[in-house]
């Protein structure tokens, strides 16, 4: 219980400072909007086809928006070493995880949906733990969190499907893979954080 | 301007710990950080760490906090037997503050995860003289007061031991009085405090013991006497 306490606690010092600066939703947006553009230009004009594809679109833009939001997020860990002093003072380490998940799933479920804003979260908040300080981490980011998003944007893709086309029960099997796998994330998450996070 | 100091209300019982580093070395690919380091030191001790740089002691400070692994050794705390681990702070090179929080955010917010009163960062940061900028965002502050925030942020976290790298760095003489007495105060209440820099003639007196690094080598070890903050504010 305290340890969600304090992930509450650090999940809004990170709100906080988005609100101050909204880089992380300016770079979803950029990223997301940048991603939806391009992908409808390669489809075409053609509206049944567009149509068709739409959901896969959506979602593959709203997987590169939640890489986008999750870096930014992590960027504000590494100016200054904030987490290193947060790593040492942490009584539960993995409220840390917590944190980062509550804060990067509030700015995720804002746009994407509960599920998906938790599995993506707790995807991408390992991924950063697992990516590191490397050099190359932007790059690494997406490589390491996009193939592990991919049952879930399956998923996703097909629960919206089911939806658009007008037929909701259809999207009841998706909706409840999507729980599944956002549970076994966020418990795969709350079981490895901390030797992924372990600084060197 | 720091306020005059009144005992911090210490914790009933300080986890009273003791230290040990055992043949630790550090290399980073071909080039020595450290070399076969031997220590042992116990709670109630403030420890000068002095050398040039690249001497090896903002990697020592690391290792000792957990931060940074050893490439052979290792850094063994003892304590009463059934208590808990050490609560261990750093303030390295770097501020470990959010910039885009205040002071008071931060600090609390490091009080917060080491379960401790968050009505304690501004008993800290009026300590340390920075009380007036609690309100201001940290990236807007300047790099003596920063040093200082992040002293108090450090502290937040009742910690048993204290690490901090070149304290005195960016401190008018003021700022460096103040941090002195923080020092001394910490030492007094039973911590064990290590603390690096090159100039040891700004801090003569204040530590109880003086290791000098070279090359990442242990050179010299030795306990100059009484401390004092005098010595700080006469520099």
């Amino acid at each position: 219980m305290n340890a969600l306490g304090d992930a509450v606690a650090l999940a809004a010092a990170g709100l906080r400072i988005e609100l101050r600066t909204r880089a992380a939703v300016a770079a979803a947006v950029t990223l997301g909007g940048a991603v939806l553009f391009l992908m409808a230009l390669a489809i075409g004009p053609d509206p049944a086809r567009l149509g068709a594809l739409a959901p896969s679109v959506v979602w593959i833009a709203l997987a590169f928006a939640a890489v986008g939001i999750s870096d930014r997020l992590d960027a504000l860990d590494r100016v200054d070493d904030p987490f290193a002093g947060l790593w040492l003072a942490a009584q539960d380490r993995r409220a840390l995880y917590l944190g980062k998940l509550l804060a990067l799933g509030t700015l995720l479920v804002g746009i994407q949906g509960v599920l998906w804003a938790l599995a993506a979260g707790a995807v991408c908040v390992l991924a950063q733990a697992l990516v590191g300080t490397t050099a190359h981490r932007a790059l690494l980011l997406p490589v390491v969190v996009l193939p592990l998003l991919l049952p879930t944007l399956l998923t996703a893709s097909g629960a919206s499907e089911a939806l658009l086309i007008g037929r909701p029960a259809d999207a009841l099997g998706p909706l409840g893979l999507l729980a599944v796998q956002a549970a076994l994330y966020l418990g795969l998450g709350l079981l490895v954080y901390e030797a992924a996070a372990a600084p060197e | 301007m720091s306020v005059p100091l009144a005992p911090l209300a210490p914790p009933p019982t300080r986890n009273s710990v003791a230290l040990q580093a055992v043949g630790v070395t550090k290399l980073y690919g071909h080039t020595i950080a450290l070399w076969r380091v031997e220590l042992t030191a116990t709670s109630g001790e403030l420890v000068a760490v002095h050398g040039p740089n690249a001497s090896g002691k903002s990697t020592f400070l690391r290792i000792i906090a957990g931060l940074t692994a050893p490439t052979t050794g290792r850094v063994v705390w003892a304590g009463v037997a059934g208590a808990p681990a050490p609560r261990i702070a750093l303030v390295g090179h770097a501020s470990h503050l959010y910039g885009g929080l205040t002071p008071i955010e931060n600090v609390a917010l490091t009080a917060r995860l080491a379960r401790r009163d968050q009505r304690v960062g501004l008993e800290l940061l009026e300590r340390l003289g920075v009380a007036r900028v609690s309100a201001s965002l940290c990236r807007d502050l300047s790099a003596g007061t920063l040093r200082r925030v992040a002293l108090a942020r450090a502290l937040a976290a009742d910690p048993d031991v204290v690490l901090l790298d070149e304290p005195f760095a960016s401190l008018d003489a003021a700022a460096s009085v103040a941090t002195a007495e923080m020092l001394e105060h910490l030492h007094a209440t039973g911590r064990l405090v290590f603390y690096a820099g090159h100039d040891e003639a700004r801090t003569r007196g204040l530590a109880t013991r003086v290791i000098e690094l070279d090359r990442g080598r242990i050179v010299a070890d030795r306990r100059p006497g009484p401390s004092g903050v005098g010595a700080v504010a006469s520099v």
